[in-house]
């Protein structure tokens, strides 16, 4: 998993109770804080990213405050190659990033009953310093961005584009 | 809620270091200027709560996960030279 290597090698691990079900073992590098929290869940800042299989391109978001918190998150350039959030230089220094270009970008996806028309939220990313493993969750000031951007191009056979 | 009216140009501050000004008035529309220390988060209200509401319905959501990155990873492929 390309993202998770970028990340300085491992100090120790530690077990994560997770929404999947069971404990993980998490590597210590792995373990973020997310300033502020998510929108909507400021008393969570502690979480850590879990891969959801050997390959996938999902990780977890899991809360280390509450097991029952996690967000599926998806390195955005998975399928749309060009994405660079619009980020405002004040909330990247708030992580200690001075580009864009050195963090870790994710976007929380929603699998919906369809999983064919699961979405990625490119409107407000999770940007994450690998190096102080401090994150936020910042808006992208581009209107091109989607709170729901659909992750698989439109089935032409299936349902109208919406999202 | 606190209310204060301001003419164009006037400013409020909230704490020692958060400053709303009005920096201009067109019909109905107001234009404000914000300082603020950069680890505050300034957002249009109605941007900030379609986040709140779209991070909940992803804390939610029950799809099937394995079957989402099974079609993805199929996508994917598709693309490779």
């Amino acid at each position: 998993m390309c993202i998770l290597i970028s990340m300085p090698p491992s100090e120790g691990k530690r077990a994560v109770a997770t929404k999947a079900g069971g404990s993980a073992l998490v590597d210590e590098n792995h373990v973020i804080r997310i300033i502020d929290g998510l929108v909507g869940f400021s008393e969570y800042e502690n979480f850590a990213l879990i891969p959801q299989a050997n390959e996938s391109p999902f990780l977890w978001l899991q809360s280390m405050d509450d097991p029952k918190l996690a967000f599926i998150t998806i390195d955005p350039r998975v399928f749309a190659p060009q994405y660079v959030p619009a980020v405002l230089g004040g909330e990247l220094k708030v992580v200690g990033l001075e580009r864009i270009e050195s963090g870790i970008v994710l976007a929380i996806v929603v699998i919906p009953e369809d999983p064919r028309r699961m979405t990625a939220n490119l409107l407000g990313p999770v940007i994450i310093n690998p190096v102080t493993r401090l994150g936020r969750q910042v808006i992208s000031q581009s209107p091109e961005h989607s709170i729901r951007h659909l992750i698989l191009p439109d089935d032409p056979d299936g349902p109208k584009k919406t999202g | 809620m606190l209310v204060l009216a301001r003419h164009l140009n006037e400013s409020i501050m909230i704490g020692d270091e958060i400053e709303v000004v009005v920096v201009a008035v067109q019909g109905d529309q107001v234009k404000l200027g914000i300082r603020a220390p950069r680890s505050i988060a300034v957002h249009r209200k109605e941007i900030y709560e379609e986040i709140q509401k779209e991070n909940l319905r992803a804390a939610q959501a029950a799809g099937d996960l394995g079957a989402g990155a099974d079609l993805l990873k199929k996508e994917l492929g598709k693309k490779k030279p």
